[in-house]
């Protein structure tokens, strides 16, 4: 009978020594597989003034007190658009050509409800009722089944994470890929350390039984509990904005930098749906979201994990074009969303705003936001997209073509 | 005869004590930053052990299983020992060896984790002090130390069992410490001490809070919180604590009460608490209805509290902050929270507590909770910035979005009602029965959300019967002499907590029965000795009361029979 | 082939009725929660058979259970997360844990979520139903579940009208309910779809409006009429396909996560000839050679349920529901919000890092005990133990998991126990519960 040991024993014998030094340097990511980060600005972030046509005359026409003046503004170069002024974090991304700005995202005949809208860019369904198994999920799945040789594409079975206090969002609902959903690191670290040592034993046991799986199990937590210990959890999370957004962002920086190998992290920014008096309170949301982007992006950079990690921000709508009397904005449509990562192609993508010709008030779309998932699953996970999405989209070339 | 000898050597005890026994607390180093002195301890344990509630918990299956318990039998155990030593009763043993007065007092030795510790204690005689003298050496035994270390009186009086801890007699009075110079000094002062103060019944708790921050034994409270009420509540005294200079507690008790009282001086407000300590006009109290469960009363200035949020939360609040302040603009049509609505407000706002009456239901709901109003000042400035309309067209603004959110998840809405009571409009919400229903109606039927609004106040409740009964109560009352409002006060009339709480004697039942696990008569019977202790109580006062030069946190709880 | 089925039939009994104490341990585990040692040796003393009969029979209720079911519409007037501790304190003190476990295989099976149905007392209702009908027959169940208020509102049955169809309950009736894929086509679903027309949700019971009923003719799996709900029920319930598919699953929740095709066969005739009997089969598949085989000992791994109530079980100890509840949610397993309509998947998908973790700190609070947080009493069980230092270890495993463990593995606990201090008993009851081991059921 092959047990579990005998067969480890086998591969080593089989794989060359350099393969052995890179599995064995705990930490490091030298190949190590692609990851998207995916931050939801939950409450429909107004898109118009966080990418803002500030040389637009009908722009100041409807937003009397809303509009962001452009002398404040970070300009993008390009259809007279300018970044938020509090986006100062991710100007500096976009000077570095890290940031790819999609424009007019949206999808046809638009929901204006946040329940409904958001199960439609979870599940990239238009029938999200059918579906009810989200996009990010089914991409896990999908990639899980690509790596045939090993069910599992995480040595820690945790391909995918969700990184919020609250309930798991539909878009990493998958019946084949359960995803933990982490309040905070405390809940993947073990307790007491010192069980650490009886927990790293093998067994012998045949390869394939339930006990070779919880033996795996186990040693996966051990060993995700002894590199969390090697990259300072708590000098990270004092580095990152110590709000929520940062916080969390900082304990995903942990995860990838303890060698964890997650291929989708989900990360909520909630409270965007800013119907009255929005201008304080959105440039307080906006702050918070370059800031700690900016400094996760950087930590990647610095920690040399940045080529294989790329984040993409989205909302549910964005908000109507004309302001309401209460200086708020109500629930809209098409937006513009961010790309943020080094392999990403920077800069513009899509056209300028048309705040002439309005659908019931709102932009139309002329990016569909499949286009974006499209353009990710091919070009960033290598994955057919046209069954995860039921249609075949046109990629948005934010990210270079694979070879 | 042998009787008569009794009394008169008690007699002879007596006068020994009141001529020549200083109180012990003169016997504790002066600088010592932390002191205790309990006087008449031995009486009340035996108020507490005659008591009602001793009798009831000492009947409960919960406490003969706690007494089961390895920490307790080993405690059980170690009580025994010292009274077999006293050859008395554990009770007895206790009156004598700490019931008349006992003394400690802490400092912090340099080098060393564990401070100085020197505690005195009072005997009955000179010859039980010498008993406890030695039953110290008999405990002493069990701990490991250096035998060679044992001393003996050689003229001092200090002895010691294991060179780790020394003792003397001095009197009646017994002193141990852990540290030999402090005993020599305690010895001297004791000697040395004048003509005796009575010590004052109760405990008495000292703090050098200066000296304590000094040696790193006083941590600084928080800089911000993790909730707004945390904040609230807890800001000012924090920061009082942070410059205080000492700090005093002290219990004492009557017949049907106890008291606690902490005091922390010198107290001044800074900058950064004006907003917890604002300075409050006297205004005409309300009157809360005679049936009232409980009240809670805090004076802050809000607007000044809601300007600073941002500083005075946890930054990983941000968010909810933002958004907390767009669903108050959405509410109040897009004013601001911080700068339109607040304002209109004064610094005392109460949340008042009291049944509802459910006659309206025909059968009362299987559950029954309280209703709960919240009561807010209006200021005359106030008026003309936020109307009374602003207040119901808010009101109605949160009924919709309520019911658009039930809606959306297939759940029964509220109808609105609007109507004139006490020549007040009061506009309440409230779900309909279904028709043919049967039974107990649905716990939904606690919430009957209301507004009222008056020449001085606003109220907001979650019942309608409650807020009429306070209404009601405002128009019965006489004209009141305007006072200035307690700091921060919570009250709850036990009595009417009980009958609420007996009311929903079955849902607590069953709710421990599955938070738990148990069967019906362990529930049961947990539920029902938690009823029986809150049956003792008459009431729980707890305040806050700002004055010059001190700070004053003092909790009063009253029984109703003998304590 | 059934000719060979007879001469050696896979779910033959067991020669002997004698059973010693690990057969007992397993037959406690698969049948309830956890294996206690008073139960092991009433097993043990009373032979396999009346063991099998006594875990069966499940009429009348006992009195813990009567007890609970008087509480529950109180509970249910609460949050679903309350219903979820009714349901937990059940298991942990019931005296016919069967009942509890085939409930939370058809929950399992007919996974609705509290996610979208937002209802304490719907989700209450429901488990009402999988305790009253999951140990009989399967068609009453079906039926019930069909009409069911949460079911109703899980797959969007109220949508489904005449004129306006909504295939979501059809398509899952077939596909996953009951016949599975490969049994049945489009036309039948879009044509059940009609036949279940009719149902809208009235407070917390359903009821039939005929006026919104599609009574025109269709034709499903082959029969033809104006065809309703209960057609449909019948026409699925006895379909062949149907009862080797539930098999299959009751042989996988039970038994074995990959049963071998002959016994999926016998088991099949004997599901059938029992009218869909769920207790009737697993009678026969508890007393078989089989079921006793090294192959079927602690070849599943434990469902985060089975974990916490289990060892609470084993210890002989109380526990908070609602911490239990807190627990498996973190294990993975929140109980009335299941991730999909599939249900969880189950087995080696419940073990990864974050959930081992999660597994194992709750060993350690278990073995805590004392303080009261989750879990009272228990430890005294270790009293009438013998034996200390590694032999005590080694018995405490036994005891505990069922299952004896290397020696290697004895040693660093014993290492790992000292280290740490305290109690030696409790340190060693926690470390062992810990273990890859004690996930295995």
């Amino acid at each position: 009978m092959t047990t579990r040991r005998t067969f480890l024993k086998c591969c080593a014998a089989a794989m060359p020594a350099f393969a052995w030094s890179r599995v064995l340097s705990a930490g490091a990511r030298a190949g190590a597989p692609r990851c998207l980060v995916v931050v939801r600005l939950g409450g429909g972030n107004d898109g118009l003034n966080t990418v803002a046509p500030v040389e637009d005359d009908v722009y100041r026409r409807l937003r009397p007190t809303l509009a962001v003046a452009k002398a404040d503004a970070f300009p993008l170069g390009r259809h007279g658009l300018a970044l938020h002024p509090r986006l100062k974090g991710l100007a500096e991304q976009f000077d570095a050509g890290r940031l790819a700005v999609v424009t007019n995202v949206g999808y046809p005949r638009p929901d204006r409800s946040h329940f409904r809208s958001m199960d439609i860019w979870h599940t990239a369904s238009l029938d999200p009722e059918r579906a009810r198994v989200g996009i990010h999920g089914a991409t896990l799945a999908a990639l899980s089944r690509l790596n045939r040789s090993n069910r599992e594409i995480s040595d820690a079975g945790i391909p995918g994470v969700a990184l919020l206090d609250t309930e798991m969002p539909l878009g990493l609902v998958h019946p084949d890929v359960p995803v933990p959903l982490l309040a905070s690191l405390e809940q993947i670290r073990l307790d007491e350390p010192a069980l650490l040592p009886l927990l790293e034993l093998d067994r012998d046991a045949a390869v394939g039984s339930p006990l070779a799986h919880a033996v795996g199990a186990a040693n996966a937590a051990t060993r995700l509990a002894r590199r969390l210990d090697g990259v300072d959890v708590a000098a990270t999370a004092g580095s990152f904005p110590a709000t929520a957004l940062g916080q969390r962002l900082a304990a995903l920086f942990s995860l990838l930098r303890s060698g964890l190998d997650l291929r989708i992290a989900y990360v909520a920014h909630d409270g965007f749906d800013t119907h009255t008096r929005q201008k304080d309170n959105h440039a307080a949301l906006l702050q918070d979201l370059g800031d700690a982007l900016a400094a996760f992006q950087n930590a990647l950079v610095r920690e040399g994990l940045d080529r294989d990690v790329v984040t993409l921000t989205f909302s549910e709508f964005g908000r109507r074009v004309e302001e309401n009397g209460s200086k708020g904005t109500d629930h809209g449509a098409a937006a513009p969303l961010f790309v943020l990562g080094t392999p990403v192609v920077g800069g513009v993508h899509g056209d300028a705003w048309n705040l002439v010709d309005l659908d019931d008030g709102d932009a139309r779309f002329t990016t569909d936001f499949r286009q974006v998932y499209a353009s990710l699953l091919e070009r960033w996970f290598g994955v057919d997209s046209r069954p995860l999405l039921s249609g075949s989209f046109e990629p948005v070339p934010f990210l270079p073509a694979m070879a | 005869m042998g009787s008569f000898f009794a009394v008169s050597s008690v007699v002879v005890a007596l006068s020994t004590l009141s001529t020549e026994s200083a109180p012990l607390s003169a016997a504790l180093p002066p600088d010592a930053p932390l002191t205790a002195a309990w006087t008449d301890a031995a009486g009340m344990l035996d108020a507490f052990l005659e008591s009602a509630s001793w009798a009831t918990i000492e009947r409960s299956p919960a406490y003969a299983e706690r007494m089961k318990r390895k920490d307790m039998r080993d405690l059980q155990g170690a009580i025994k020992i010292v009274a077999g030593l006293l050859k008395a009763s554990p009770r007895d043993a206790f009156a004598q060896a700490l019931g008349r007065e006992v003394a400690v007092a802490a400092l912090p030795r340099e080098g060393k984790d564990e401070p100085a510790l020197i505690l005195a204690t009072r005997a009955p005689s000179a010859e039980l002090a010498e008993t406890l003298a030695q039953a110290v050496e008999t405990l002493a035994a069990f701990t490991p130390g250096d035998v060679d270390a044992q001393e003996d009186d050689d003229g001092d009086g200090i002895r010691s069992a294991n060179g780790r801890e020394f003792h003397a007699v001095v009197g009646d009075a017994l002193l141990v410490a852990n540290d030999r110079a402090l005993l020599v000094g305690a010895i001297e002062r004791m000697r040395s001490a004048g003509a005796p103060d009575a010590a004052p019944a109760g405990l008495r708790v000292r703090a050098d809070v200066g000296a304590l921050r000094t040696a790193g034994l006083w941590k600084p409270s928080p800089t911000s919180y993790d909730n707004a009420v945390g904040a609230l509540l807890a800001h000012g005294i924090g920061k009082t604590l942070d410059g205080a200079a000492s700090l005093a507690l002290d219990v004492t008790h009557t017949q049907r009460a106890v008291q606690l009282r902490v005091r922390a001086s010198p107290f001044e407000p800074s900058d950064e608490t004006t907003w917890f300590f604002p300075t409050t006009a006297a205004d005409a109290p309300l009157v809360l209805p005679t049936d009232t469960i409980a009240q809670l009363t805090l004076t802050r200035d809000f607007t000044q509290f809601y300007a600073l949020r941002e500083a005075l939360l946890d930054p990983t609040l941000k968010g909810n902050i933002v958004e907390f302040d767009s669903i108050m603009g959405v509410l109040f049509a897009g004013r601001s929270f911080g700068d339109e609505v607040l304002p209109a407000f004064g610094h005392d706002a109460m949340l008042i507590v009291g049944p509802q009456d459910f006659s309206a239901l025909g059968t009362p709901p299987e559950v029954r909770y309280p209703g709960f109003t919240l009561a807010l000042r209006r200021t005359e400035d106030g008026k003309s910035l936020l109307k009374a309309n602003d207040l119901l067209t808010a009101f109605q603004t949160t009924l919709g979005v309520v019911n658009a959110d039930r809606g959306q998840k297939g759940l029964e809405s509220m109808l609105q009602n609007t109507e004139r009571v006490h020549g007040v409009d009061v506009v309440s919400a409230r779900f309909m029965l279904d028709e043919g229903a049967t039974g107990a109606p649905d716990v939904r039927f606690n919430a009957e959300p209301a507004l009222a609004v008056t020449p001085s106040h606003v109220f907001v409740s979650s019942a309608r019967s409650h807020l009429l009964a306070l209404l009601a109560a405002q128009r019965d009352a006489e004209a009141r002499t305007p006072t200035p409002p307690p700091h921060s006060r919570f009250h709850v009339d036990v009595p009417h907590l009980v009958t609420l709480l007996a009311a929903n004697e079955d849902s607590l039942v069953a709710n421990r029965m599955v938070e738990h696990a148990e069967d019906k008569s362990t529930a049961q019977a947990a539920v029902r000795l938690f009823l029986e202790l809150l049956r003792g109580l008459d009431d729980v006062d707890l305040a806050l009361e700002p004055a010059q030069g001190g700070l004053t946190l003092s909790l009063d709880v009253r029984t109703l029979g003998a304590l | 082939m059934s000719s060979l089925r007879q001469r050696s039939d896979p779910l033959a009994p067991r020669g002997s009725d004698d059973v010693d104490e690990r057969a007992a341990a397993h037959l406690l585990r698969r049948a309830g929660f956890g294996h206690r040692r008073d139960e092991i040796r009433l097993a043990v003393e009373h032979g396999l058979a009346a063991t099998v009969d006594r875990l069966t029979t499940l009429d009348p209720p006992c009195a813990t259970v009567r007890e609970f079911d008087d509480v529950l519409d109180t509970i249910a007037a609460g949050e679903t997360d309350a219903v979820v501790a009714w349901w937990v304190a059940r298991m942990l003190r019931t005296e016919q844990p069967l009942r509890e476990k085939l409930a939370l295989f058809w929950h399992g099976h007919f996974a609705t979520s509290d996610a979208k149905v937002q209802n304490a007392r719907l989700m209450a209702t429901q488990l009402r139903t999988f305790l009253d009908l999951g140990s009989g027959s399967f068609e009453p169940l079906l039926a019930a579940i069909t009409r069911d208020a949460a079911m109703l509102t899980w797959l969007d049955g109220e949508a489904n009208r005449k004129g306006h169809p909504n295939e979501n309950y059809a398509r899952e009736v077939f596909e996953l309910f009951t016949l599975g894929i490969g049994h049945y086509d489009e036309h039948d679903v879009r044509e059940a779809a009609r036949a279940l027309t009719g149902f809208r949700r009235a407070g917390g019971r359903t009821e039939f409006v005929l006026a919104m009923h599609d009574d025109g003719e269709k034709t499903v799996l082959g029969r033809r009429g104006s065809l309703r709900a209960d057609d449909v029920v019948t026409l699925c319930a006895r379909h062949r396909a149907t009862a080797r598919r539930l098999a299959t699953r009751l042989l996988q929740a039970f038994a074995h996560p990959a049963p071998p095709s002959d016994v999926v066969d016998a088991a099949t005739d004997v599901f059938a000839a029992a009218d869909l009997d769920s207790l009737a089969l697993l009678r026969v598949v508890f007393r078989s050679e089989w079921f006793h085989s090294n192959a079927v000992v602690h070849a599943r791994i434990a469902s985060p349920a089975e974990f916490v109530v289990g060892h609470v079980r084993s210890l002989h100890a109380r526990a908070d529901a609602a911490a239990c509840v807190a627990a498996m949610r973190d294990m993975g397993q929140w109980l009335l919000r299941p991730p999909t309509v599939k249900g969880w998947d189950g087995e080696a998908a419940w073990l990864n890092a974050a959930t081992f973790v999660a597994r194992a700190d709750l060993a350690l609070r278990i073995a805590r005990g004392a303080d009261g947080e989750l879990v009272r009493g228990g430890l005294e069980v270790l009293d009438q133990l013998q034996g200390d230092g590694e032999t005590a270890i080694a018995t405490i495993a036994s005891w505990l998991l069922g299952t004896s463990l290397p020696n290697p593995v004895i040693h660093e606990i014993a290492k790992t126990v000292a280290a740490r201090g305290g109690d030696a008993r409790a340190g060693a009851v926690g470390a062992i519960l810990a273990l890859p081991e004690a996930s295995l059921v």
